[in-house]
């Protein structure tokens, strides 16, 4: 085996570090996306709305339990064909193998994370005492004043720690893109890696790089949480005057 | 003036509350007291549609709405007529005391900010936490957040509160507190339903004794009326009990 080409790494480096604002796009608009979806299926399933609860725990079963790669094989081979077909019957000339593979892997992405999301906001909707909504009603706030301005903070507050489980282990997912041929982080180095046969010099790039990404992503989500550091929870010393919690 | 009329309401085949009729005139301090299980909460939550019946018509301050067919928008109304006082406080867990006022005042009667402090200040003052309005409810005590869903339920200047056991949830030496609190309240002539198992306290503050058994209600009367000569049966076996209570606690 040859010595490790610490010039070849850097290149490869160089040329993964191209590949971040893809990997920030699979990375952020599924999760921005996923958040009001989580919500409001979250919700669903809580009122237990006769059919939409059940098709969405099935959705939920489906979507967390079963790898994420055969979820990414199945969007990107089955759901092409299946669209050409339905175009076809159709009669409209659009051409579906034109379109780009990203949007696949936001798609996958999206139905994945949407699914943790859901379960996330479930357990924090549940964690906040019904009664909260019920005072908020009884001073007479509308449905949806009490939900937004006294339950949905706390439902926040709660989540966080999930949603930043769930951005994490997001971000690690979009690693597996490259399968869709789009060109993130993992791609590229991967590219490089196949075509020289120097895998390590490629891969460490990327470990390093998705290290990093990661890190940071964590890192915000717990500034995020004490910056909301909500002077309300138990255990957080209340200051006085007037603390108004933004969110 | 609140009106019940024909209220019923039955959790499957449990029929709570059944078909009950009732007129409270305005600064009437009613109490509520019968056996647990009975459909007194359920009759107080019935009245601001937290729960809502499955037959009758609850009328207050000119608004009448009928269980079965009511809009949003009459709902919304008819709670805002009213306040009420739940057993394990609800003050909202991500607002000061004095928030816990102002939300009402700002969002459901559409006061300005400053207007809405000023009378939150009043109320806390009142309940004699002034020097706590800026703390968070897990801040307080059990007493004392009772004290400010008093006032925060003082200050929206409603036709009725309604108490749910505001009580029953708190250490016995933060009772007396909170009983103190609710008199006061009484005194300034504002109409009240309080349901609570503290007969004493009932007979001494109440000025109408409802007694309600398995969704009816048995005894309506004065409180010496209801207490010392019970029509019937059912009433005179629970103020029996709680006479002997009485002896014990001597
Ligand atoms: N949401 C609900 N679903 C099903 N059953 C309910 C519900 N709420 C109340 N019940 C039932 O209705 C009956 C009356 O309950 P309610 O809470 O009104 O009694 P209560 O008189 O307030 O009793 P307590 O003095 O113990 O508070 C009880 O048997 C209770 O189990
Ligand atoms: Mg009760």
């Amino acid at each position: 085996m040859a010595a490790f080409d610490v010039r070849f790494f850097i290149d490869t480096f160089l040329i993964a570090l191209t590949g971040i604002p893809v990997t920030l796009i699979l990375s952020v608009i599924p999760f921005l996306i996923a958040i009001p979806l989580g919500i409001g299926i979250a919700f669903l399933r809580l009122k237990k709305v006769i059919g939409a609860s059940q098709l969405f725990a099935v959705y939920s079963s489906f979507a967390l339990g079963t790898p994420l790669i055969i979820q990414i094989y199945l969007c990107y081979y089955v759901l092409p064909k299946a669209l050409a077909e339905f175009v076809k019957f159709l009669g409209i000339g659009i051409d579906i193998y034109a379109i780009d593979p990203i949007f696949y892997a936001l798609l996958v992405f999206t139905f994945n994370t949407t699914a943790s999301m859901t379960e996330t906001f479930r357990s924090a909707l549940n964690a906040v005492d019904q009664g909260q909504h019920e005072a908020g009603l009884a001073v007479g706030l509308s449905g949806f004043r009490s939900f937004s301005r006294i339950v949905m903070p706390q439902v926040f507050l709660i989540a966080l720690p999930n949603m930043a489980t769930t951005a994490v282990n997001l971000m690690k997912g979009t690693s597996l893109a490259f399968v869709m041929a789009v060109h993130d982080v993992m791609a590229k180095a991967r590219i490089e890696g196949i075509y020289s046969y120097k895998n390590i010099e490629s891969y460490l790039g990327a470990f390093i790089i998705f290290f990093i990404l990661c890190f940071v992503t964590e890192r915000l989500f717990k500034l995020l949480e004490s910056r909301l550091n909500a002077p309300w929870r138990k255990g957080n010393q209340a200051k006085g005057g007037e603390v108004e919690v933004a969110l | 003036m609140i009106e019940i009329k024909n209220l019923s309401k039955s959790f499957g085949s449990h029929h709570v509350i059944r078909d009950i009729s009732l007129t409270i005139n305005d600064k009437e301090v009613v109490a509520l007291i019968g056996p647990s299980g009975t459909g007194k909460t359920t009759l107080l939550r019935c009245i601001n549609f937290l729960t809502c019946g499955d037959k009758g018509e609850i009328s207050m301050g000119g608004l009448t709405v009928d269980c079965r067919k009511h809009s949003r928008y009459n709902l919304l109304n008819l709670r805002r007529k009213s306040a009420m006082v739940f057993q394990n406080y609800n003050l909202f867990q991500n607002k000061t005391a004095l928030q816990n006022i102002t939300e009402g005042l700002i969002y459901a009667k559409g006061l300005k900010k400053p207007e809405a402090e000023k009378r939150a200040c009043v109320e806390l003052e009142k309940v004699g936490l002034a020097d706590r309005a800026y703390d968070y409810p897990h801040r307080l005590s059990g007493g004392q957040q009772q004290r400010v869903a008093i006032a925060r339920a003082m200050a929206l200047d409603p036709e009725v509160i309604l108490f749910d056991e505001p009580t029953s949830a708190l250490d016995p030496e933060k009772v007396g507190e909170v009983l103190l609190a609710i008199k006061r309240v009484a005194r300034e002539g504002i109409t009240m339903i309080i349901v609570t198992h503290e007969l004493d306290f009932a007979r001494n503050v109440a000025s109408r004794i409802l007694f309600m058994d398995e969704g009816i209600i048995l005894e309506d009367g004065a409180p010496d009326e209801v207490f010392q000569t019970p029509k019937n049966e059912r009433t005179k076996r629970f103020m029996q009990n709680y006479n002997n209570d009485f002896i014990y606690n001597i």
